[in-house]
């Protein structure tokens, strides 16, 4: 009787859904950052002196959609750290002046392409746990954006010199193969506590 | 005695994990996110890879997930309501 | 609430102490509790985890059931571990240093300001040696790598994936 019911306990736990809706975890030093713009993918910086500019491409063949955001770890007193992103690529709004001003400098925008801010100013920003590594990170807001099809740039900085530690993070679909753990245990402090 | 509590154990093991597993199903904020979608590639005659959305996609293979795709569709709808000015009736 | 919670095991070794031969039907020689201090090293968290050891079989026998219960605090959240159920095997106690091996599931609840209570499951495993310091006490070490299983939410169960390890210092008394 025992060795049934361990036997179906084992049968069970394995047949609980995996669904841990984990990002791919890729660092801005890579060869390619992002080697398919369709599956998740979580990069963590770090802002040391606030006059960086970390910047990665996306480049779709139809357009798409996907959740996009900007998280804060809480760890460490970051709370307060609110960095901003845009995405700038074909399908945006035309950028007006206020949000050209608003881009760090030497950031253009191309012809025909268009731009999507995120000031990361809201009053109220969500909390998320993050189970995988135990880390508590505010979001700047999830955002479903729809990217036109061609090539996008993604552009992460920090508001008046600010500093602090980020996260930024887009998709759903999980897809860890030909190496999706590269590089976590080498960069462990910035993907961990 | 010890089989009564290895029972009592294994039982309890068994009924956590083959109780009522959290299936979700497509949120109405992403089924209007969708129909949004929809209505602006037929309008640009293109076809948006959203299948991430749909009812049968990866969005609602947990609870995280469905949680992160439904505030993903109402911040999508939002924005969009907020950056064009000429949107189908079904994003208003 | 929580406090009654983490400090359950405690009670019941002091109740144990002081009470006869049998606690609940069980004959108290083949108990042992326990008190670690514990850290958790991914997602920092400090605190305690008091244990009951049961020895089901012969004097001779190195199984144990193991029952727990944590409470461990950290900068970013409290996490609760109300009942960790598991076996630990153990190698004989009447020799100086005793090295253990165990492992189970533990619930636990990572309670995060602005945020709730996210509950799931661990597997749980154990490696560690200990260190007779008096007839029927032991200190040691032992680390504990934790692997996510399952989240429980309003919904229901949802497989998942989660990492975690824990360091113990051990201090264990056989009743």
């Amino acid at each position: 009787m025992t060795r049934k019911l361990l036997f179906g306990t084992l049968v069970a736990l394995i047949l609980v859904p995996t669904s841990s809706d984990a990002h791919r975890p890729q660092t801005f030093d890579a060869d390619e950052i992002i080697t398919d713009p369709t599956i998740s993918w979580t990069l963590p910086g770090t802002f040391e002196t606030g006059a960086e500019l970390y910047e990665f491409e996306l480049e779709y063949e139809a357009p798409f959609t996907a959740p996009f955001e900007i998280f804060s770890p809480t760890s460490g007193g970051n709370a307060a750290f609110r960095p901003r992103y845009a995405v700038i690529g074909p399908g945006f709004p035309e950028p007006t002046n206020d949000v050209l001003e608003q881009l760090p400098e030497g950031v253009t925008v191309p012809e025909g392409s268009g731009v999507f801010l995120e000031l990361n100013d809201a009053p109220e920003r969500y909390v998320f746990f993050e189970g995988v590594m135990r880390r508590v990170l505010v979001s700047s807001g999830t955002i479903a954006l729809r990217l036109a099809a061609g090539q996008h740039k993604v552009v992460i900085w920090a508001p008046a010199q600010t500093t602090g530690r980020f996260m930024f993070g887009f998709g759903v679909e999980e897809n860890f193969e030909g190496g999706g753990f590269d590089g976590v245990f080498e960069n462990w402090s910035a993907f961990a506590y | 005695m010890v089989n009564s509590f290895m029972t009592i154990l294994l039982l309890s093991v068994t009924a956590l994990a083959a109780g009522a597993c959290a299936q979700p199903e497509q949120s109405s904020e992403c089924a209007q996110y969708i129909e949004c979608i929809r209505a602006l590639d037929e309008r640009e005659g293109v076809t948006t890879d959203a299948k991430r959305f749909d009812p049968s996609g990866a969005c609602w293979g947990g609870p995280e997930g469905a949680d992160l795709c439904t505030r993903a569709c109402l911040g999508g709808i939002a924005y969009l309501q907020k950056a064009y000015a000429d949107l189908p009736e079904v994003c208003q | 609430m929580l406090t009654k919670s983490a400090f359950f095991c405690v009670f019941i070794a002091a109740s144990v102490g002081q009470a006869s031969d049998n606690f609940l039907g069980i004959d108290k020689r083949r108990l042992t509790v326990g008190a670690p201090l514990e850290v958790d090293v991914v997602g920092f968290a400090v605190g305690v985890h008091p244990e009951l050891l049961w020895r089901p079989f012969s004097e001779d026998s190195g199984l144990r059931l193991r029952a727990a219960s944590a409470l461990k605090l950290g900068s970013e959240y409290t996490l609760l571990a109300p009942v960790s159920l598991g076996v630990r095997w153990q190698t004989s106690s009447v020799r100086l240093v005793q090295a253990e091996l165990g492992t189970g599931l533990q619930w636990k609840a990572f309670l995060v300001p602005d945020s709730g209570a996210h509950q799931r499951v661990d597997w749980y495993w154990e490696a560690g040696l200990s260190a007779r310091i008096a007839s029927a006490h032991r200190v040691g070490l032992m680390a504990v790598p934790e692997f996510g299983l399952a989240n429980i939410t309003a919904g229901g169960l949802s497989g998942t994936f989660g990492l975690g390890l824990a360091l113990r210092v051990t201090w264990s008394m056989a009743l």
